[in-house]
C-alpha cells in the first residue's frame, strides 16, 4: 500500500542489502518517488540471494526475495558514478531531489567523492542520510557491519539467552539494519522541515551501533544501577512485568506456548483465579510473581489446555497474551488478515506475491497499490529522458559508454 | 550559527504512559518539538519502576500535565499539531470521530495501540512480548526443543515509538504543504514487529518453508554467536571472499576453493565447526576480531552492557551522555541522529503536573 502523504518529494537512494534500501522504501510506502540507483557493476547484493523457488533461473538477479521486499514501491535506474560522465548524471539527478540515501561504508562513499565538501558547495539544498555501520569516525569506522554483529557491538546479544546456559542465542532478525533504515525514514522526514522553515540541506550521520543502542536504555540503566551486567535471562522482565514470560500449552509442537506479561494487581489477581491458584494472590512483589513455583502453578493449567483457548479465556479477562506464532499462523492470523498486513505485489516476470505493508494506515486517506520492485534499469529512460530532459542520442550514448545497462556486468 | 530545530514550532500532545507512545514522544522532543506529556493523576506508572530511571530518559525534554477530565484533554489537542495517543483503544476511537465531527481541527492524529483501531482483535491487551510472540518472532529465536526466547529489552515497544514518531512527521510535512482536517495514523505494536520480519516471510512466500527455531542461520554459515576464550563473538561470513578469508584465518586455506563447500556450507556446519570452533575458543574476543576485520571478514564481540558504556569507539564519538536520575547520575545514550538541526541538551524530566498549563505555561 502506498500512502500519499509525501507527494511531490524526491528521493535517490544509492544503497544495497538492507538498511539503505528498507529506509527509502518506507518513504516509498508513504509516497515519495524514490529512485533506486545501481551500477553496472554493482548491482544490489540482496539480488542475489534467497530466489524464488530456491532457483536462481536464466535472470537471477530478478528473483532474489530481499530485493523485492526492500524496493518495491521504486524506481530504478542503472548509473556507473565511478565514471565522469556518470558522477555528472547522478549530480544531476540530485538536483532534482530532496533526498539521499546511502549505506557505503565511509570509504567507498569517499572513493565517489560523495564528500560533506562536495554535498555543501554542490549540492547544498540536498538532505544527504548516510548510515555507515560504526559512523564516520572513531576507531571502528571502517569495521564491516554486517548482520547479526552489530547486535555484539551494541550490547543486544548479552541479554538475549536462556537464564541457565549462560550464552547467548542468536536472535530472529540483525537488529542493525531495519533500527538504523527507520531513524534513515525519520531523518530525511526531519531534514526536510528543518529546510522547509529555510534551513540549508543537511548531512546526516547514523551509526548502526548508535541506533540500536539507543533502543536499548533499559540494559545501560540495569548495568549501572544494579552495579553487574544483566544475562540472558529467558523471557523474564526485570522491571515492569510480572509473571512474564512463555507457557507451554497442550501439544509439543515449537509453537504450542503463550506469551503473557501481568503488570497490574488486577490482571494478576484475575490470572490466580483463572488457574485455580487464588491462593497465590496475596504475593505482591515483583520477585514473588516472577518466582519458579509461580511459574509451574501457571504452565500446570496452560498446557493442558489449547493454545488458542487460553489466548481466548486469559485475554477476556484482560491479561495481554497471545499465541507464539510460526509465520505461516502469522501470516494467516486473523487480525494480520483483517489489518491487510500482507499485500500482493504482481511482478511482470513471476507470480504475484504477498510482502508486509509498513505498520501504520492513514484512514481516510487516499492510497493505491504496490508496485513490484524495479527490473534492473528499467526506469533509465523514464528518468534520464523524462525527468533530466535527455535525447534519445544522448541516452544510447550512455548505454554506449557503459555507463548506463539493462543488465548487470557480470563479468 | 547553528540551526533552528527541525521541529521548532511544532507542538506536540503525547498521551502516553510506559514505553512506545513516551519513546515517540522523546524522539520528538530531540528534534526539537514542544512536547507536552499528559498523565493519569497517579502519574506514568514508569515513574515507580526502577526509581524512575527509564521514565527520566524517556521522558527528558517535555512538559507534564494532568488534564481534570475528556474535554480539558480534547482541548489541550485543538492546541497541538501532532497527538501522540496511545490511550486504551476504545477512548482513542471515541476521539477520532469527534475530532472528525469538527471544523477547522489541523491535527496529525497518531494512534499508537496494541493491535490497530481496526480488527478483530482491536480491543486486546497486549505488551512486547506478545507482540513478539504473535508477530512470528518469538517463534524463531532460541532453541527449537526449548521454550521460545523474546529478543532482548523492550525492542517492539521502541520499534513502535520509531514508527509513530515516522508517522506523525509524515503527517505534519503533508499537513504543512496543504492537507486539510485532521490526519489519522494508525501505528500497532503487532504490525511494528511484522514490519522488521526478513527473512522468514520471505521463505515463506518465495520457497514455500515455514521455518522453525534453531541455533545455526537457516541460510548461511557460520553466521551466528560462537565461544572464544575469553567470552563471545558472532560471524557473519556471507559473501564467497568471507568465506576465503576465513578460510585463511583458521588454516583451511584450500575450503575457500572448495565449491563444494562453499555452495553448501550449511550442510558442511558440523565439519566446518570442527575446525573453527577450537580456534576460536583458543583465542580471546579482541584478537578475533581484529584478525578478521583485517581482512573484511564481519566479525564482532558480544559486548555486555558496561563493556558498551566503556567502548573506546562510542567514547571517542562521545556517544553516551549523562543524566540525572535520584540519587545521582547515570550514562544513557545520546541521540544517534547526528544532524545540524538536532535539539541541544534536553532538559530533564518533569514532575507530575509541573505544568498544568501545559504550552500556555511558557507564553505569559
Amino acid at each position: 500500500m502506498r500512502a500519499n502523504l509525501l507527494e511531490g518529494v524526491r528521493v535517490v537512494e544509492l544503497g544495497s542489502a538492507w538498511a539503505g534500501p528498507f529506509g527509502a522504501r518506507l518513504l516509498a510506502d508513504l509516497g515519495a518517488d524514490v529512485i533506486k540507483v545501481e551500477a553496472p557493476r554493482r548491482p544490489d547484493l540482496v539480488r542475489f540471494s534467497v530466489y524464488l523457488d530456491e532457483d536462481p533461473g536464466e535472470i537471477p538477479w530478478e528473483r532474489g526475495a530481499h530485493y523485492q521486499k526492500f524496493s518495491r514501491n521504486k524506481r530504478g535506474c542503472v548509473i556507473d558514478i565511478g565514471t565522469e560522465r556518470g558522477f555528472d548524471v547522478f549530480t544531476r539527478l540530485l538536483d532534482e531531489s530532496d533526498i539521499l540515501i546511502e549505506n557505503n561504508t565511509p570509504r567507498v562513499r569517499k572513493q565517489f567523492g560523495l564528500t560533506d565538501e562536495f554535498f555543501a558547495e554542490r549540492l547544498p539544498h540536498l538532505v544527504v542520510i548516510s548510515m555507515p555501520g560504526f559512523g564516520n569516525s572513531g576507531p571502528y569506522r571502517d569495521y564491516l557491519a554486517y548482520g547479526i554483529t552489530i547486535e555484539g557491538f551494541a550490547g543486544l546479544s548479552s541479554e538475549t539467552g536462556y537464564a541457565d546456559e549462560g550464552r547467548p542465542a542468536r536472535s530472529t532478525i540483525p537488529y542493525g539494519d531495519p533500527v538504523a533504515a527507520s531513524y534513515g525514514t525519520l531523518s530525511a522526514l526531519a531534514g526536510l522541515r528543518a529546510r522547509r522553515q529555510g534551513e540549508a540541506g543537511s548531512v546526516v550521520e547514523l551509526s548502526q551501533q548508535e541506533t540500536l543502542a539507543s533502543l536499548l536504555p533499559d540494559l545501560f540503566l540495569r548495568a549501572q544501577l544494579d552495579g553487574s551486567d544483566p544475562a540472558p535471562a529467558g523471557n523474564d522482565d526485570p522491571w515492569i512485568f510480572a509473571p512474564h514470560g512463555t507457557f507451554r500449552t497442550r501439544g509439543g509442537g515449537p509453537g504450542d506456548y503463550v506469551a503473557l506479561a501481568v503488570e497490574t494487581d488486577a490482571q494478576w489477581n484475575a490470572l490466580c483465579e483463572l488457574v485455580g491458584r487464588p491462593d497465590l494472590q496475596p504475593l505482591n512483589s515483583h520477585e514473588e510473581r516472577d518466582g519458579a513455583s509461580v511459574r509451574q502453578a501457571i504452565e500446570a493449567w496452560t498446557s493442558e489446555r489449547e493454545r488458542d483457548r487460553v489466548v481466548d479465556t486469559l485475554q477476556e479477562a484482560g491479561i495481554p497474551v497471545g499465541p507464539v506464532l510460526s509465520p505461516k499462523e502469522m501470516s494467516e492470523q486473523e487480525q494480520v488478515v483483517a489489518r491487510g498486513v500482507y499485500e500482493p505485489v504482481e511482478h511482470p516476470l513471476y507470480r504475484t506475491i504477498p510482502y508486509a505493508r509498513a505498520p501504520f494506515l492513514f484512514p481516510g486517506q487516499e492510497t493505491r497499490g504496490d508496485l513490484h520492485a524495479p527490473l534492473f534499469g528499467e526506469h533509465n529512460r523514464e528518468v534520464f529522458g523524462g525527468l533530466l530532459g535527455m535525447g534519445d542520442a544522448e541516452i544510447n550514448e550512455l548505454y554506449e559508454l557503459g555507463v548506463t545497462a539493462d543488465r548487470p556486468d557480470m563479468a | 550559527m547553528p540551526a533552528k530545530p527541525a521541529l521548532q514550532g511544532v507542538r506536540v500532545l503525547e498521551s502516553a504512559t510506559h514505553l512506545a507512545g513516551p519513546f515517540a514522544g522523546r524522539l520528538l522532543a530531540s528534534l526539537g518539538g514542544d512536547v507536552v506529556k499528559t498523565e493519569p493523576p497517579a502519574g506514568d506508572p514508569l515513574r515507580r519502576v526502577a526509581d524512575g530511571a527509564l521514565f527520566s530518559y524517556l521522558n527528558a525534554g517535555k512538559r507534564s500535565t494532568v488534564p481534570g477530565d475528556d474535554v480539558a484533554h480534547l482541548a489541550l489537542a485543538r492546541d497541538a499539531t501532532i497527538w501522540l495517543d496511545a490511550r486504551p483503544v476504545d477512548v482513542v476511537r471515541a476521539t477520532r470521530e469527534e475530532l472528525e465531527a469538527e471544523d477547522g481541527v489541523n491535527l496529525v492524529h497518531v494512534a499508537i495501540t496494541p493491535f490497530g483501531l481496526t480488527g478483530p482483535w482491536a480491543d486486546r491487551e497486549a505488551t512486547g512480548i506478545v507482540a513478539s510472540a504473535v508477530g512470528g518472532f518469538m517463534y524463531l529465536c532460541g532453541d527449537p526443543e526449548r521454550e521460545p526466547l523474546r529478543n532482548g529489552g523492550y525492542l517492539p515497544e521502541f520499534q513502535a515509538g520509531l514508527f509513530a514518531a515516522i508517522g506523525g512527521l509524515a503527517g505534519l510535512l503533508a499537513k504543512e504543504a496543504g492537507r486539510a482536517g485532521v490526519i489519522t495514523v494508525d501505528v500497532s505494536l503487532l504490525e511494528a514487529v511484522i514490519a522488521y520480519q526478513e527473512r522468514a516471510d520471505l521463505a515463506l512466500f518465495h520457497q514455500g518453508r515455514d521455518w522453525v527455531r534453531s541455533r545455526r542461520h537457516e541460510v548461511a554459515h557460520p553466521f551466528t554467536i560462537f565461544e572464544c576464550a575469553d567470552g563471545f563473538v558472532s560471524l557473519a561470513v556471507g559473501s564467497p571472499r568471507h568465506w576465503a578469508n576465513l578460510c585463511m584465518l583458521m588454516g583451511k586455506p584450500e575450503w575457500g576453493e572448495d565449491q563444494e563447500i562453499l555452495m553448501n556450507r550449511l550442510a558442511y556446519a558440523d565439519t566446518i565447526d570442527e575446525v573453527l570452533v577450537p580456534w576460536l575458543k583458543a583465542q580471546p574476543a579482541a584478537d578475533i576480531v581484529r584478525q578478521c576485520q583485517e581482512v573484511f571478514v564481519p566479525c564482532g564481540p558480544v559486548m555486555s552492557a558496561s563493556d558498551v558504556l566503556a567502548d573506546a569507539h562510542l567514547r571517542a564519538r562521545g556517544f553516551f551522555t549523562e543524566m540525572a536520575i535520584p540519587g545521582g547520575t547515570a550514562k544513557v545514550p545520546g541521540s544517534p541522529v547526528r544532524a545540524p538541526w538536532i535539539a541541544e541538551e534536553l532538559a530533564p524530566a518533569p514532575a507530575l503536573n509541573a505544568h498544568p498549563g501545559a504550552w500556555q505555561a511558557v507564553e505569559a
